[in-house]
């Protein structure tokens, strides 16, 4: 898959997502070490703070794209659990929750490359914000903005 | 009311758009029907038995002459020329084709109007009291906070895919008429004894096949913590409600499996994290959604008025209507005009494009141009000076319209039933007609005065049944379509789940069980004790006997 657009700190690990980026590519190819989580998953916090300081990056699974578990699961993470790693979406998912999936925390997202222009039509097709999110500074926003 | 600026407007635009690319995936094969199914019923667009039906968005049930109009065009253009009055103060049409659906939310659009989030497992259509801003027994104004969720919960990118659908009501006055207890969320604005204003928040309310009156979840909620609380409360329920069973998802059973207390807990967990946090809402934004609903200055009414008191006093019709259908209003010169559509010979809820069309004509012509649509499936037009209520009367007159009486048994709540309905188990709609027809005398019905009587077709409740006075049921028994009867439900203050009374009877025996169980009410009550009342007093096994020892 793409690398993760990010800057790396000076110990080399990913530090800081620049852009929402589309990783085509399959779930073996996602950099280790990396968390792997799945919608439903609730674990302690405790525990989940220890892995996300194993690991460089962050794959959510979604069984279902009408499972909305996931969202929540990437705002948590965005949010009380303060992870800054590549946050990525996997499994099915479709390009119409593009946008979504980038407000609540989602860095990148593993897609079927020949609907990578249906994804970044999704990403912009309606790109007003009605509520303010603490999912990062980089996506919070303004509401109606 | 909330007036879209260029923001709201491109909004709609975009979406609209979106949609339109939607339904062309759809038909290419793009998008299976798997994935389009939730898109589409995020835009209001059900598959019903005979044809797609659209649920168009009336935010809190309010909207103006002009939008009452397109509607009504929309009608005539695209379905068979009526419009369908729903409980959650929303309009569908029943008669839509699919590819026409884009070029009707454009429409929908060049009247700021949308079918968005209407249906779906997201969070719906937030409602409200009919009178909400018109009268003189609420706290404040219940639409500022209405407006405040709808555009919060519009396209909420965490909880559009949750598992079912999620439904908020918010009321301010003294008697609950948005029936917050029979909603996931409902929040009463209440007054605390410093003065400030906040919400008292009930969770786990909701009809269907498992009813269940919500249960408080706070006293008092600071009103500046109101979304960070909504969002602990939907977080909560988008992560740990059951999605394995379609009869175990609604937050009621996330609830009561729980226990209040367990889900109080983890809703707090959530909300220590986000609240005072950038999720609440801005003092500006705030200001600005409030300044749309400062009260207009009603011109000064003469509180005497000759043509009043020609007709009250004497029997005639007017008098009735009066009574029955003319509405407090804060100012002692002006009146709220409550319009029952309910008829023999026509499906409750529905209108003609003709008569929304006159509707709005009233609305401008007597009232502010605003309109309003009830929990009932009624309408309000609000602001209607009291020495112009005789123009009102004469006026819905011209289109049959000043006959229906609100809150009396004629005003039934009921569901398509099984005419129109792929869920259902029976008909609703003629067995309504031969409940009206046999309390087709005025005199009786005024006897019986105040009764809530509701009609569903099937389990699912959209006749809102177990909220009734006199509750009916359609059921499915060995093949034939039969009735079961449930007494003491109650919608507001008090709201309570109506008990089954018993078997079930066939739909000829259904109007004489009712006239059985209102004649109890007749022989047994006390001076101006209501049906509701009554049933309170005297238990539901009381009535029980009388129906069963009756049949």
């Amino acid at each position: 898959m793409q690398r993760p657009d990010a800057q790396a700190d000076s110990d080399g690990k990913v530090a800081r997502i620049q852009v929402f980026a589309f990783a085509p590519a399959v779930m073996e190819d996602l950099p280790m070490p990396c968390l792997q989580l799945k919608t439903g998953d609730s674990m302690p916090e405790a525990n989940i703070l220890q892995s996300l300081s194993d690991s460089d990056v962050v794959a959510v699974y979604f069984e279902k794209f009408s499972d909305g578990r996931g969202f929540s699961l990437g705002r948590q993470l965005r949010g009380s659990l303060s992870c800054d790693h590549p946050l990525v979406a996997n499994g099915h998912i479709i390009p119409d929750q593009a946008d979504y999936l980038r407000r609540v925390g989602f860095s990148h997202v593993v897609i079927v490359p020949e609907t990578l222009s249906q994804w970044q039509k999704s990403l912009v097709a309606v790109t007003h914000r009605f509520q303010a999110l603490n999912t990062s500074p980089r996506t919070r926003s303004r509401p109606r903005r | 009311m909330y007036k879209y600026d260029t923001i709201d407007r491109d909004f709609l635009d975009r979406r609209s758009a979106q949609f339109r690319d939607q339904v062309a995936r759809r038909l290419s094969g793009e998008l299976s029907e798997d994935e389009f199914k939730p898109l589409r019923l995020q835009n209001g667009l059900y598959l019903q038995l005979h044809a797609y039906m659209l649920r168009v968005a009336i935010p809190y049930g309010v909207l103006s002459s002009r939008q009452l109009r397109g509607l009504a065009s929309i009608a005539r253009d695209f379905d068979r020329g009526f419009g369908h009055f729903t409980t959650r103060q929303n309009i569908q049409f029943n008669w839509i084709k699919l590819v026409e659906t884009p070029d009707i939310l454009d429409r929908l659009a060049e009247l700021d109007m949308h079918a968005i989030q209407t249906s779906g497992n997201c969070i719906r259509n937030v409602t409200s009291d009919p009178l909400a801003g018109a009268t003189d027994d609420e706290v404040e104004n219940p639409m500022v906070w209405c407006e405040v969720i709808r555009q919060w919960s519009t396209l909420h990118p965490e909880f559009a895919f949750l598992p079912r659908k999620f439904k908020i009501a918010v009321s301010a006055g003294a008697e609950d008429r948005a029936a917050t207890g029979f909603h996931d969320i409902g929040l009463r604005l209440v007054k605390a004894r410093s003065g400030e204003v906040g919400f008292r928040v009930l969770v786990g309310g909701g009809q269907g096949r498992t009813p269940r009156v919500a249960q408080q979840l706070t006293p008092f909620l600071p009103k500046k913590n109101l979304l960070s609380y909504l969002e602990a409360i939907l977080r909560v329920y988008n992560v740990a409600g059951r999605r394995d069973n379609i009869y175990k998802v609604r937050l009621k059973i996330l609830v009561e499996a729980m226990g209040i207390e367990a889900f109080s807990d983890a809703v707090n967990m959530e909300w220590v994290g986000i609240r005072d946090s950038v999720v609440e809402l801005p003092l500006e934004e705030f200001e600005r959604i409030q300044r749309h609903f400062a009260r207009d200055t009603l011109p000064p009414a003469d509180l005497t008025s000759e043509i009043l008191e020609a007709y009250c006093g004497k029997g005639h019709a007017f008098e009735r209507w009066m009574r029955h259908n003319v509405l407090p209003h804060y100012d002692p010169g002006y009146a709220n005009v409550c319009i029952s559509i309910k008829a023999l010979g026509r499906p409750p809820g529905d209108a003609s494009a003709s008569e929304m069309e006159r509707i709005a004509d009233l609305a401008d012509r007597y009232g502010m141009g605003e309109i309003r649509f009830t929990y009932s499936q009624n309408v309000v037009i609000p602001h209607v000076r009291r020495d112009q209520l005789i123009r009102v009367f004469e006026g819905l007159g011209d289109i049959g319209l000043n006959g229906g009486e609100n809150g009396l048994i004629g005003d039934m709540i009921v569901c398509p039933g099984l005419d129109y309905c792929n869920l259902a188990n029976a008909r609703s709609l003629p067995l309504a007609d031969r409940i009206f027809q046999h309390f087709a005398d005025a005199g009786l019905r005024d006897e019986i005065g105040k009764i809530r009587l509701n009609i569903s077709g099937c389990i699912n409740a959209c006749g809102h049944h177990h909220a009734a006075d006199i509750g009916i049921l359609g059921v499915n028994k060995k093949g034939v379509e039969n009735y079961q009867i449930s007494l003491g439900g109650r919608a507001g203050e008090d709201a309570a789940v109506g008990r089954i009374l018993g078997p079930s009877f066939d739909e000829h025996r259904v109007p004489d069980a009712v006239a059985a169980i209102v004649g109890l009410y007749l022989h047994r009550r006390k001076p101006d004790e209501t049906f509701g009342d009554a049933v309170v007093r005297l238990g539901v096994d009381v009535f029980k006997r009388e129906l069963y020892a009756a049949a």
